[in-house]
C-alpha cells in the first residue's frame, strides 16, 4: 500500500519537474515538491539528472549559418525572378485567356522536388523544360502539352509520389482573385479527370500568389514526393 | 571567405541591417526591394541555421533546409499578416520545411534500405537518426566538447515531434507563447512535449552522466 502511495507521488513529482524547474509551481506545491526531493533518493537524483540535461542543452553553442547563405538565398531569387520573367515575356496573353475570364494563362512551372538520382535525370527529360540551378523548372504554357502532364503523373505512379498542383495567381485584387481561383479549379479538375486512376495521386494546392510585378497568372505544377 | 560581390552586398545592406524593423523591411520587399530581404536573411539565417542544424544533426542539411525556408518565405511574404512578430512565422516555416525534409528522406530511405529501416522492435527509424552527422560539427571545432557532441547526437534521437518543441524552448530560449503559435499547439501541449523530450534525453545520456561527462 505504502509503496502505491509512493509511486503515485513520485509519478506526481515526475510530472512536475519542469513547472519547479521554471519556478511557476505555486507555494504549496513547490513545498510538497521540496519535501519529496528530500525525502525521496530516486526523485531526487531524476530531478537532479533533469536539470542537467536541461542546462547540457542550453549550454549548446550557437551555431552559424555559412556566409554564403544570405549571398545564395539572393542569387536563387533572383534566377526564379529572371526566369519568370522570361517566360511570362514570351507569351502571347492572347493564347492563354480562359473563356469568361479576363486572366491569361501565361506559363506553367514544375517543380520537381524529388531527392533521388533517377527524379533528377528524368527532369532534364521532360519536353520543353527548362532546368534551372535553383531546383525549380519553368516551361512555357505553349509547350504544355497533355503528354508532358502525363509523363508527371506517370512519373508519380512510378515512384509511388503524390503531384501537387498549385495554381499560380498574380497581380489580382481579391474579386477577381475568387473568379479566377474557381475557373482555375474547374479547369484543373476536368483536366485531371482525363487521367484516371492517376487521379488518386494528384493534390490540388493552396493557390500561391506570386510577388513577382507584370506577371498575371500560371500554374505551378508541383512534383512532391509526399505530404 | 567573402566574394568581392557579397562584400558589396554586405556593405549596401548593413546600415539597413541595424536601423529598420522587420515590418518595414518586409513591406519594402513587397514593393519590390530585394537589399531589404537580402537584410531579412542576413538578420534571422543564424537563428534558423541553428534551428535547423540542431534539428538535423548535419551542416548540409541544416544549410540546404536554411536556404529553402527563407525562399518559401519570400514566396510567401504577402501572406505575412504582422499579426505574430516575422520571427514566429519564419520559425513556423523552419519547423515545415523540416518536417516535409524528414518525410522526404524517409521516403528516400524507403528505396534504399527497404527491409533494414526498422529497429530490434520492428519500429521504423528516424530517418534523421540514419542520416550521417559531421564528423565534427562546428560544436567541436569551436570547442571541441564530447559532451556537447553526445548532447547533440541525442537530440537528434529524439522523436522529430518532441525534438522541435525542445530545441525551440531550450536552444532558442523561446517562451512557451512564442513555441506555441510556431507549433500550432496549445501551450499545455507544447509542455508536455518539451517535458518529454527532456525525459527521454536524460535517459539517452545517462551513460555520459553515470561516466561524469555530464554534471
Amino acid at each position: 500500500m505504502m509503496r502505491a502511495a509512493s509511486n503515485k507521488t513520485c509519478q506526481r513529482i515526475a510530472a512536475q519537474m519542469l513547472e519547479a524547474q521554471d519556478g511557476t509551481l505555486d507555494g504549496t506545491e513547490q513545498r510538497l515538491f521540496q519535501a519529496h526531493l528530500a525525502e525521496c533518493p530516486g526523485c531526487s537524483k531524476a530531478y537532479s539528472r533533469y536539470v542537467s540535461t536541461t542546462h547540457a542543452v542550453a549550454k549548446l553553442a550557437d551555431v552559424h549559418a555559412p556566409d554564403a547563405v544570405a549571398f545564395q538565398v539572393m542569387q536563387k531569387i533572383n534566377a526564379e525572378k529572371r526566369h519568370v520573367r522570361g517566360a511570362f515575356a514570351a507569351l502571347p496573353v492572347a493564347r492563354y485567356m480562359w473563356s469568361g475570364t479576363a486572366f491569361a494563362v501565361a506559363a506553367c512551372l514544375f517543380v520537381l522536388a524529388s531527392m533521388d538520382p533517377m527524379s533528377q535525370t528524368a527532369k532534364r527529360e521532360y519536353y520543353g523544360v527548362q532546368h534551372t540551378e535553383t531546383g525549380i523548372d519553368y516551361v512555357d504554357a505553349t509547350s504544355l502539352q497533355p503528354i508532358q502532364l502525363d509523363m508527371v503523373l506517370h512519373r508519380a505512379r512510378e515512384t509511388d509520389r503524390t503531384v501537387r498542383l498549385t495554381p499560380l495567381l498574380n497581380n489580382l485584387d481579391s474579386h477577381r482573385r475568387g473568379l479566377v481561383e474557381q475557373a482555375v479549379f474547374q479547369n484543373l479538375h476536368r483536366d485531371l479527370q482525363r487521367y484516371g486512376d492517376a487521379g488518386n495521386q494528384v493534390v490540388v494546392g493552396e493557390p500561391v500568389y506570386s510577388l513577382e510585378h507584370g506577371v498575371s497568372s500560371a500554374f505551378v505544377v508541383a512534383v512532391d514526393d509526399g505530404f | 571567405m567573402l566574394s568581392a560581390v557579397q562584400m558589396q552586398q554586405e556593405k549596401r545592406t548593413s546600415r539597413m541591417d541595424q536601423e529598420q524593423t522587420d515590418a518595414f523591411l518586409v513591406r519594402r520587399t513587397l514593393d519590390g526591394s530585394d537589399d531589404a530581404y537580402a537584410v531579412i536573411v542576413r538578420r534571422y539565417r543564424n537563428r534558423i541555421y541553428n534551428f535547423t542544424y540542431r534539428y538535423f544533426n548535419n551542416a548540409a542539411e541544416a544549410e540546404d533546409v536554411t536556404q529553402e525556408v527563407f525562399l518559401t518565405a519570400y514566396r510567401n511574404l504577402h501572406r505575412f499578416r504582422g499579426e505574430a512578430k516575422f520571427s514566429t512565422w519564419l520559425y513556423q516555416i523552419a519547423k515545415n520545411t523540416s518536417i516535409n525534409k524528414i518525410r522526404s528522406l524517409k521516403r528516400r530511405m524507403k528505396y534504399m534500405w527497404q527491409g533494414f529501416a526498422t529497429d530490434d522492435d520492428g519500429e521504423q527509424i528516424d530517418p534523421i537518426s540514419m542520416v550521417p552527422s559531421d564528423e565534427r560539427g562546428p560544436d567541436e571545432v569551436a570547442e571541441g566538447r564530447e559532451a556537447q557532441r553526445a548532447v547533440q547526437d541525442a537530440i537528434s534521437r529524439l522523436n522529430p515531434v518532441y525534438r522541435a518543441a525542445l530545441i525551440l524552448r531550450d536552444i532558442e530560449d523561446m517562451t512557451y507563447e512564442e513555441i506555441s503559435e510556431i507549433l500550432g499547439l496549445a501551450e499545455g501541449t507544447v509542455k508536455s512535449r518539451i517535458h518529454r523530450a527532456r525525459a527521454e534525453l536524460q535517459k539517452l545520456l545517462s551513460g555520459y552522466m553515470e561516466q561524469g561527462y555530464l554534471p
